[in-house]
């Protein structure tokens, strides 16, 4: 990499800085207009005046909205996450021991995809006719159907009729926790391997089709060498820049195949503290994930700019 | 949630009201699609499960109702707090009374209440049972805050109401007779917790942060918030060790997940499951459904002393259009039966005075289904029939979303309107924890909920509906008032002997009944899934006050 | 939270290939015909009140009376999915007409004066984008209480990235173009210009990018009825049919899901098949 890939994305870095920042401003106000959290807080203690009084004052519920952000905002980089309206425990005791897990099953998810996805994609664009249409059908259906319907599918063919997988729970100890993640990781993957197998497919024969690997097909180099050091790599940055929204998508909505399998993690924290009107919670797991995006995409886009100097600007859509 | 008592004369004592959350609904009972109604053959109660007599290492347990609040008695209603924290007396399955950390606790005369405390009790961590402990554990039910104030009520106020008289002995004191305290110390109310220990703790007494330090069979090792509480076995147990070395309770408020979990045997037991997959239950080869008696019932009342709701000719007009076989088979697959008022049989059916309650329970005109005459009630209530009933239920609850639908299409068979209020868990909850925050019950006609009373007697649970506010009717929002019914119901509360107060009892509940304060539409039994190699667990309602798990073990 | 942020707008190739054959078209646009005529005269069609409890046994199977069986309440699966299809229909045409019209004003402003104006643009879209549709969905939520307004109204947000960026790139192209040059020196207003040949111009692929979003929304919109926040039981929306019908799937009588999620598979893919037909027909005009 060069100087002149390195300050565009120096740009860009402080770009995402700034989107973070108004991401963090936009999901606090947000949530500011949801109404007096209290009936939240004391969850079922009747609430006397003074206690009323002791929880505003905890909070500081009383000072002015852009004080309790700079506040707010103030904690989250210092560390402090503040406190769970519901659980009155440090949010950051909430969250640590569910994001290994949540962590596991999106890299579960991926590597599905990943491996599927590109997998079947390469083969339809290599193979063609009978394959190439079997995959297709596949796909079409594939990005037709709803992760939930999935699931709920999985656990009842896989779960009870077959009994070949555990149905709830993440289990405990790495290979058991792939174990019970893995229906939830393939109803996730459903959707994304179909659709990732379609971009794959159209990058790879247009590929196929462009005039270096022709030119490289009648110099006579081997067809394997061909499609890895040609047709693969040039594919590559149309099929990595849709990787980096997907795994941050993923965690979101990991949620479905947490609540449907019964898995405590980030996902079903965020729905449950929805519900439950926990907003200092929903307020941290909603800026985790719009940083997780920030993130995975500024290093998405050095892979791609490492990979291909050229498509180093515009990205992510047409 | 739990309805608890407040600044008031006479209270009921640990009534609660629960929203049974993730008890998923329907399926016919025989888990086939040909769309017979559920089995009506009658349901065999069973109300605990023979003890277990081998060492098992762990049970993981799954709580339907979610996470607890707090694992202190008398700030929430679960089922991990009995297992933890010893009463003074305890709740038997079949709701009877015996002695538990009190040797023995009686009224020596109407008005002095003597508790003798058994020698030799410990906390977990070894210290002793004292005195003084039980006195704070007593005096701790006298904040307004407990869910157990009600329960005190009648005690003299200041330290002479609480006492001790002896080394081991302390006296309750009343200014007047009290025929439901010894009852309600059974329950959370009897308690016992160590003093230091709350006294330290303080305000976090029974978090995750705070814990609690008990003397009951389990100890409290862990709580991890959101993820599960873990309990391990209490060696020095005064009663002996339970089998069960450790207890992991997960929580598990999705009705369909806590049903796969346990079918495929990832949990090994719950309480309330979902109805709906009774049928699953049955059949299973992992574990046995146990269905046993209960006080819970589900019902509606009113939310405001006017509109639609308060009117008791729509009340009763609803009633009459709610067909409660129908309901039963539906909503509770056929777990559960018609219930002619909202106190349950099983409240009383362990009582010195059962037959006067049943007599005057038998008397009372069962719920019958006529179109005809509800709307001939509708047209008398001189009620706008345009206006439209808003009926409140929590989101969450299968059963009580099935009950709104109900309630919705017999509404407009008598030519009333209905609109579903669903609303989330926590502001549900609120309204009962902050009864007179009327703000909250603005724009809205009926309220949907489960309650039951954990602890034997009569009267816990329709006092918060049918006396005055001022004398404990926190949930009497519209406005009820019948003298006779006041003063039947604080004579049988203050009247010393079991019968006349039963008596007393009947006065009151054959005015009240017919007035549908609360219009119940099922009685609910309590259901248990336990896998195939444990057994031991109290299988009844008791299990919400009473160490439920102490003879549990492999079989 | 869907595929759809990150599907950009394009259309696989794949999929513009099989919009090619003829009768995958005709048969796309017959189910889709279909599906209209349910949603817009649904209630009509229904051979029973769709929530009238107890028509037939509770959890009954496929009969003769009953088509697609009946539910938990005994309520006539047949005609709750019909009365559903008006909100499980138009939500999702309500989520791509707002993002739409939204989006492609937005792009259309940002390109059309360009320098700060874009750069405010760019950046209101990146933060837009940012935040996963789900959470957007569950702020909504909170905000204003659940139901089908509130995720509506976030999927119309989260959507609008998308079609903005591939307007505001239309829209460079097509001002780039010599013949509006050629408008300006002929003294054609700026109004007159934008809205008779700059918004004409980019309609296809407006409406293209529309089509493709349409399935996208439904599966999000089912997704989040699937969570509890969206719409609410007794709606016989198709999204909260599916999820209300799980635990009976677990005993063996599955009519209460099936039938709703066939028809949310089956008509998003329709609209997939005719969204890549829709797209082909745009870029043909582009070119």
């Amino acid at each position: 990499m060069n100087r002149a890939t390195i300050r565009p994305l120096l740009g860009k870095l402080g770009g995402l800085l700034l989107t973070l920042f108004l991401a963090s401003v936009v999901i606090f106000a947000a949530l500011q207009l949801t109404g007096d959290p209290i009936a939240a807080i004391t969850g079922g203690v009747r609430p006397t005046p003074e206690l009323i009084e002791t929880i505003r004052a905890q909070y500081h519920l009383d000072d002015p909205i852009w004080l309790q952000y700079l506040r707010w905002l103030g904690g989250i980089v210092t560390g402090d996450l503040g406190t769970s309206f519901v659980y009155k425990t440090p949010v950051v005791d909430l969250i640590a021991p569910r994001i290994g897990i949540t962590v596991l099953l999106v890299l579960y998810t991926v590597v599905l995809i990943v491996v599927f996805g590109i997998g079947s994609g390469i083969l339809a664009a290599r193979r063609g006719g009978a394959t190439d249409k079997a995959v297709l059908v596949a796909t079409s259906v594939g990005v037709a159907l709803p992760t939930f319907v999935v699931a709920i599918l999985l656990i009842w063919l896989f779960g009870r009729e077959l009994g070949w997988f555990p149905v709830y729970g993440a289990g405990e100890g790495l290979l058991d926790n792939l174990y019970h993640l893995t229906l939830p990781a393939i109803s996730l993957s459903v959707l994304y391997i179909a659709y990732l197998s379609r971009i794959t497919r159209g990058a790879v024969v247009a590929q196929l089709g462009s005039e270096h690997v022709d030119t490289a097909r009648v110099r006579g180099i081997p067809s394997e060498q061909i499609f890895r050091r040609h047709v693969f790599l040039n594919a590559s940055p149309q099929v990595l820049s849709i990787s980096g929204a997907t795994i941050a998508g993923l965690f979101a909505i990991s949620a479905i195949a947490e609540v449907a399998f019964g898995i405590g993690g980030l996902g079903s924290l965020l729905t449950e503290a929805a519900a439950r009107k926990d907003l200092p919670v929903v307020q941290v797991i909603s800026l985790m994930l719009v940083a997780l995006f920030v993130v995975v995409n500024a290093v998405v886009d050095v892979i791609i700019a490492a990979i291909d100097p050229d498509s180093a600007k515009p990205r992510r859509n047409a | 949630m739990r309805i608890r008592g407040t600044a008031a004369a006479v209270v009921a004592v640990g009534a609660a009201v629960v929203l049974l959350a993730g008890c998923t609904p329907r399926d016919n009972g025989t888990g086939t699609p040909t769309g017979a109604p559920a089995s009506s053959t009658p349901v065999d109660l069973v109300s605990s499960l023979p003890a277990g007599t081998t060492a098992v290492d762990e049970v993981t347990w799954g709580l339907a109702e979610g996470e607890p609040a707090l694992l202190a008695p008398g700030g929430d209603y679960n089922f991990v707090t009995p297992n933890l924290c010893d009463s003074l007396l305890r709740v038997t399955p079949d709701f009877g009374v015996e002695p538990g950390i009190a040797e023995s606790a009686e009224f020596v005369d109407p008005v002095t209440f003597v508790i003798d405390i058994r020698p030799g009790v410990t906390f977990w961590d070894g210290s002793p049972v004292t005195r003084d402990d039980v006195v704070y554990s007593l005096e701790r039910d006298r904040d307004q805050r407990s869910a157990f104030y009600g329960a005190t009520v009648l005690i003299v106020p200041g330290a002479d109401g609480i006492a001790v008289t002896g080394e081991n002995q302390v006296t309750v004191r009343f200014v007047a007779p009290d025929s439901t305290f010894r009852d309600a110390i059974a329950g959370g109310a009897g308690a016992v917790l160590s003093k230091a220990f709350g006294e330290q703790a303080g305000a976090a007494l029974g978090t995750s942060a705070g814990g609690v330090l008990c003397a009951g069979p389990y100890k409290l090792d862990s709580w991890t918030p959101g993820q599960d509480i873990v309990t391990v076995a209490n060696d020095t147990y005064w009663g002996g060790a339970p089998e069960v070395k450790k207890i992991t309770y997960k929580f598990v408020p999705d009705g369909t997940t806590l049903t796969n979990a346990l079918l495929a045997g990832e949990i090994d037991g719950a309480y309330n499951v979902p109805p709906a997959n009774r049928g699953e239950f049955e059949s299973s080869g992992t574990g046995t459904f146990v269905v046993g008696p209960s006080t819970a019932s589900f019902s509606f009342g009113p939310t405001r002393s006017e509109g639609l709701g308060a009117n008791p000719k729509i009340r009763q007009a609803l009633s009459l259009a709610i067909d409660r076989d129908q309901y039963i088979q539906t909503v509770l697959n056929g777990l559960g039966e018609a219930q002619s008022t909202f106190v349950a049989p099983f409240s009383w059916e362990s009582s010195d005075a059962a037959a006067t309650y049943k007599a005057g329970y038998d008397a009372l005109e069962a719920p019958t289904t006529d179109i005809a005459a509800a709307k001939e009630l509708v047209q008398e209530s001189g009620e706008d029939t345009s206006v439209p009933l808003r009926i409140v239920i929590p989101a969450g609850s299968t059963e009580l979303s099935q009950t709104a639908a109900i309630m919705q299409s017999a509404a407009q068979q008598i030519g009333l309107t209905a609109e579903i209020d669903e609303r989330q868990a926590a502001d549900y909850a609120a309204m009962f924890s902050d009864p007179f925050n009327e703000s909250l019950r603005a724009d809205t006609d009926l309220i949907a909920a489960t309650g039951y009373t954990e602890t034997p007697g009569v009267l816990a649970y329709p006092q918060l509906f049918l006396l005055p506010v001022d004398q404990g009717g926190i949930f009497n929002w519209s406005d009820y008032a019948d003298a006779d019914v006041t003063a039947a119901l604080q004579t049988a509360r203050t009247t010393p002997d079991a019968e006349g107060a039963a008596a007393a009892y009947v006065d009151a509940q054959a005015i009240f009944a017919p007035d549908q304060l609360q219009v119940t539409l099922a009685g609910a039994y309590h259901t248990t899934f336990l896998s195939n190699d444990l057994t031991g667990v109290v299988t009844s309602i008791a299990a919400y006050s009473s160490p439920w798990a102490l003879a549990l073990g492999g079989k | 939270m869907s595929v759809a942020q990150l599907a950009g707008g394009r259309v696989p190739r794949v999929a513009r290939r099989a919009a090619q054959r003829e009768w995958l078209f005709i048969v796309a646009a017959v189910v889709l015909l279909g599906i209209v005529v349910m949603a817009l005269f649904g209630p009509l069609l229904a051979p029973y009140d769709p929530d009238q409890l107890f028509v037939g046994p509770s959890n009954g199977a496929v009969s003769a009376s009953h088509i697609m069986g009946t539910d938990d309440l005994g309520r006539d699966i047949f005609s709750r999915v019909l009365s559903g299809a008006a909100a499980s229909v138009f939500a999702p045409v309500v989520v791509v007409v707002l993002s739409g019209v939204l989006g492609a004003t937005l792009a259309v402003v940002a390109a059309w004066f360009g320098g700060w104006v874009d750069g405010v643009s760019n950046r209101i879209i990146d933060v837009i984008f940012a935040i996963p549709g789900l959470v957007l969905a569950i702020l909504a939520v909170a905000m204003f209480g659940k139901g089908l307004v509130a995720p509506v109204l976030a999927l119309s947000i989260a959507y609008l990235p998308i079609v903005s960026r591939l307007v505001r790139g239309g829209a460079r192209a097509e001002l780039g173009k010599p013949y509006m040059a050629a408008l300006r020196i002929q003294g054609v207003s700026s109004g007159a210009i934008a809205f008779r040949h700059l918004v004409p111009a980019l309609l296809p692929m407006i409406i293209a990018q529309s089509t493709i979003g349409f399935g996208y929304a439904m599966l999000d919109l089912a997704a989040i009825s699937f969570l509890g926040l969206g719409a609410q039981p007794p709606a016989s929306d198709w999204g909260v049919m599916i999820s209300a019908g799980q635990a009976s799937l677990l005993t063996g009588a599955p009519e209460q899901s099936v039938f709703p999620a066939l028809l949310v598979v089956v008509t998003v893919l329709a609209v997939n098949i005719l969204g890549a037909r829709v797209t082909a027909w745009a870029e043909g005009k582009d070119s």
